[in-house]
Parts: C-alpha cells; structure tokens; sequence
C-alpha cells in the first residue's frame, strides 16, 4: 500500500488526452505519486507494486473495464479501484459498485472535484482501516499469553496448556473461576490468539442484562417485533458472526432462555425475534461463569444438554490463594504497569509487605490484588511499600482474620479487639454479643495489656 | 458554450487546471498529436468495417474533443461510438464520420493558430 510519505496511485488510461488530464489533477496533492497505464495489461503487470488506489477507464483496447475491476479485486480485494467512464449508464454504474468498485465517475464538467472528492474520501477510509490494523495488532499483542496470564504455579502452568489447545481448534471454551480470577481476560486471550483474532469479539454479562431483555440483545430483533422496535436490530449472535461470542455469568441464564439459546447452538442459526429471515452463524462460543454447573445442573436450574454443548474445553482458573508465590509476581507486574502508566520511578516491595501479601487469601482474587497493590503504590514513600502501606478492604477482614496463622490466643484477643472496635469500647454490649461475661472481657483486657498485643 | 464562432474552447480546461496556461499548452500539443492518429483509426476501421474498433476510437475521441471544447461534434461521436457498438444505423456512419473528421481538421488548424498566439 505505497510508503508512508506517499500516497501510490495507479491510473490506466488509453486516451492520451484524458491521461494528461489525469496526471496533472492527480498530482495537484504531492502526497500522490502518479503511474499511468495505457492498457489493462501494463496495469496488471504492474499490481504487485502495490497502489494504494487504482482508477480505471470504463472502457480499454484490450480489456472491459468490469473485467479489469474483477481481476484487480481477486490480486488486492483491499485496494480501492474508481472507475472512470465516459458513459452515464446507471445500470452499469451499479453493476460496477455491486461488483466491488470504490466510486464511478462519468467525465464530465465537474471531474475533477467529483475524484479528488473521491480519493480524499478513500484516504479517509484507508487511514482508517490502517487505524483499525493497528490496534487489532495492540490488541492482540495486549493478549498475549505471556502477557494476558502471569505465573509459574503448577495450576497455573495447567492453565496455559489448555489455552493452547484451546487456540489451535474452534472448541467451545467453559471457563470457570471465582470473581476477579481473570475469565474475560482468558476468554480475550483465547480470542486473540486464535485463528478469529481479526473477526468481532462480543463480551455479553448475562447477570447484567434484565431476563425479559436478554433474548433480544443475544438474537436481535426485526422492526415492529414488540412495542418500541422501530427499526430491525441485529443481535449479539449475528455482531460475533465470524468471530467469538463471550456468553459471561451463563449460570445466571433463564432456564427458558437456555432452549433457545441450545436450539441456536444446536443449528448453528437463528431467527430475529418478529422475523422469519434465517441467519447462519459462525460463532466461535466462550462461557464463563463462578458457579459450579454440574450442581446447578443437579438442582434443576440448568440443562443439562445445554450444560454439555456448551462444557468444551473446560479451563479452570485457580484462586490466587492457591496459586502459591504467583501472587507475588504478579503484584510485581502491577506495580511495574501502575509506574510505566503513571511515569513514576521503580518501586520495590519490601520483605516485610511480601510477607503480608503472601499471607493474605485475596477473596476477590487478581482483581483485589490489582486494587490494592495500586494502593499501595500511591501510599508508599515512592521507593519502596512496606506491610504498611498495604490495606486490604473491610469486605474482607474476617477473611483476613483466618488467613493468618496465629494462636488460638491471638485470635481470640484479635476478635475481642475488633468487637470493641466496632462497638465504641461497650464492654457490656460486646460481652453480650459474644455470649460471655463482662468479665471475661475485662480479662482479656488485661492480657492484652500484659502481652503488650496492640489494641487498635 | 463558444461566445464567437470559434470551434474550439478552452473554457473547460482553463477552469480545470485554475487558469494554468502551461498546462493548456501541453493539452493542445497532445490533441495536436493524437488526433490525427485518431482519425485514421477510424477511417481504417471504417474501410474495414470493424464496428468495435470504430466505436472505441470514436469513445476515445469524444473525450478529447470534449475537454477542447469541440462540442458540436460531441453528439455525433456518441452516435458513432453506440451505432458501431450495437451495430444498428451503421449506414449512416460514412457520413457523420466525414463530419467529424472535417470539423476535427479544422479545429486543428485552429488550435494551431490559437497556440501561436499563446
């Protein structure tokens, strides 16, 4: 498609007269760099130079120039081709744009605004499709494995196994994990890394989306199906189609959603709700979800054959607590990102801070981890974050609590502690609560003050 | 579109290239060169009766004669180029081609003239 600093267009023109013509309002913009052909030929033997854009005489010696926009199309289907005639035949003109032309312009009064209209526009678009190639390549350096899954647990080692079986095939892909263990990012990374990586990716949240609007946003609709379908709309199916369809939270689905959505599996097809139109699908299907299915499936609210199309390639994503000293690499990369992103110098996690990472369970797994850590980084001195400067959210503080190994002692002073906390230092109420006598209470007091255990 | 009862304008092409006399210059020598050319691949087409080679010189003429501001045998060109094309009223080639030709002839001399006088 040309050099950067220049814009490569091919012109094939036997008209002499009318080449001139062309050369000089092609090369009005200095950006161009003109060729121009006097047969279809020259032009094709010519193609693999690679124009960013072609213009096409109607009618050549030695070819049609429908024939020429065909065989142009099938070496460089992505090169934009105008083609320029002499005749003003609508039925022509529209065969032309059927069959993959850019514009049709006649040679009129009025060319030379009516193609240099037409080549800004194209520009326009190249730039564009060149701005999409990008960032589908971001994209799917973003989602590398390396990248998208950090760690070197040995689950997390069986992890990265199925994924690459998961990459390499059109297996549907189940992807089970407690929240915040990374599903959207895994179900992206299978994406992006597959075959489809260049083809629409459509995360749909079942949990998010009202039952009663659920079948309509995944199968879409056609106008005047239901009160307020003004116009047709196509669904999350047919926005996949080609690429994968990201079905999130699928144990929160209606059991009388799941018929239609297995009939849709099952057929590889569906109809918009209020239409009779066919449309084929193919969709490549990532589910997710942090329910255990094979229960849900026991207790009546899933189906089972709907549980079994949809299983595939089960990848189970461990609990961070299980994931041994990843967690600690992978709190090094989020500092490391958080630094880069916000121009900051390196930061280093103290012995101390790694100790109180490690011993914490992280009940909202990597995305707990990431908001902490982020935390931390903005409460630390700005070289290094020590234990303090670590603080985990209230949710989880009675997690927290058991996540640390201490003595039954310790654990009873640290329960008593915060009871006190929680209610103003009552000693009477928290007494009550914990169905003890106030002088237990007052017992403990005094140990703690003996064995010097902070009491805030 | 000519005001006087010149046979050729530069109308078109002076609003084409913004008054770029360099440019009309060059476009003049390229008619001066081609048509005569042209011409003769039509009278030989003619004499022949190749009916698809007379109807794309006479395609390619048109153009030309167009941008020259020629317009009086723009129409006749069209006849000769569809006529030949679908190979209907081909007897009444000979003689809008000697239209063209001798209006052609003449607005050569005229281009010359007018080139002289750039």
């Amino acid at each position: 498609m040309g050099t950067k600093s220049s814009f490569k267009i091919f012109a094939v023109e036997d008209d002499p007269v009318f080449a001139k013509m062309l050369q000089y309002v092609l090369t009005l913009d200095p950006e161009h760099e003109v060729k121009i052909f006097g047969t279809a030929m020259d032009l094709l033997d010519n193609l693999h130079h690679k124009p960013s854009l072609v213009t096409i005489d109607y009618s050549l010696p030695d070819m049609e120039g429908e024939e020429l926009l065909k065989r142009i199309k099938y070496q460089y289907a992505e090169v934009p081709v105008i083609v320029i005639s002499g005749q003003e035949r609508i039925k022509t003109a529209v065969k032309l744009l059927k069959s993959g032309a850019y514009d049709y312009i006649t040679k009129d009064e009025d060319i030379r605004e009516r193609l240099l209209n037409s080549i800004n526009n194209a520009k326009k678009n190249i730039k564009l499709a060149n701005e999409v190639e990008i960032l589908r390549e971001e994209l799917s350096v973003k989602f590398d494995f390396d990248k998208t899954i950090i760690g070197n647990s040995p689950v997390i080692k069986k992890v990265f196994r199925m994924l690459e079986k998961a990459v390499n095939t059109n297996i549907t892909v189940s992807i089970n994990g407690e929240t915040g263990t990374g599903k959207e990012l895994v179900a992206k990374a299978v994406h992006f890394n597959s075959a489809r990586k260049n083809k629409p990716f459509i995360p749909v949240n079942i949990a998010a989306i009202p039952s009663t609007l659920l079948e309509s946003e995944l199968f879409g609709y056609e106008k005047g199906a239901f009160t307020g379908a003004n116009s047709r709309r196509v669904g999350k199916f047919e926005e996949a189609n080609k690429g994968t369809i990201f079905l999130d939270e699928i144990g929160e689905m209606d059991i009388n959603l799941q018929a239609k959505l297995l009939r849709v599996i099952q057929e590889r097809e569906l109809v918009r709700i209020g239409g009779n139109e066919v449309v084929k699908l193919d969709v490549r299907i990532i589910t997710a979800t942090h329910r255990d299915m094979a229960e849900e499936v026991k207790k009546g609210n899933f189906r089972e054959d709907l549980y079994y199309r949809l299983l595939g390639l089960p990848i189970f994503l461990p609990p961070l607590r299980d994931r041994q000293n990843d967690v600690l690499i992978i709190c090094k990369f989020f500092i490391d990102q958080f630094c880069k992103d916000n121009k900051m110098d390196k930061i280093v996690l103290s012995p101390d801070a790694q100790q109180k990472i490690l011993q914490y369970s992280w009940p909202g797994n990597i995305r707990e981890l990431k908001a902490v850590t982020e935390l931390s980084c903005v409460m630390c001195d700005g070289e290094k974050i020590t234990s303090e400067d670590i603080q985990f959210n209230n949710l989880n503080k009675e997690v927290d609590l058991l996540s640390q190994e201490m003595t039954l002692k310790e654990y009873t002073f640290k329960i008593v502690r915060n009871y006190l906390k929680k209610y103003d230092d009552n000693v009477l109420l928290v007494a009550d609560k914990l169905n003890v006598g106030k002088s237990t209470i007052y017992r403990y007091l005094k140990e703690m003050e003996e064995e010097n255990f902070q009491l805030r | 579109m000519n005001s006087t009862n010149e046979l050729t304008s530069f109308d078109f092409i002076n609003s084409f290239s913004d008054n770029n006399k360099d440019f009309v210059l060059s476009m003049i020598d390229v008619f001066l060169e081609q048509t005569p050319n042209e011409l003769s691949n039509m009278e030989e087409a003619l004499h022949n009766e190749d009916w698809i080679k007379l109807s794309k010189s006479a395609h390619t003429l048109v153009t030309s004669v167009k941008f020259m501001g020629i317009f009086t045998i723009v129409d006749d060109l069209k006849s000769i180029e569809n006529n030949c094309k679908d190979g209907v009223n081909l007897d009444e080639v000979p003689d809008t081609f000697l239209k063209v030709k001798s209006t052609c002839i003449d607005a050569i001399e005229e281009l010359e003239l007018k080139k002289k006088l750039f």
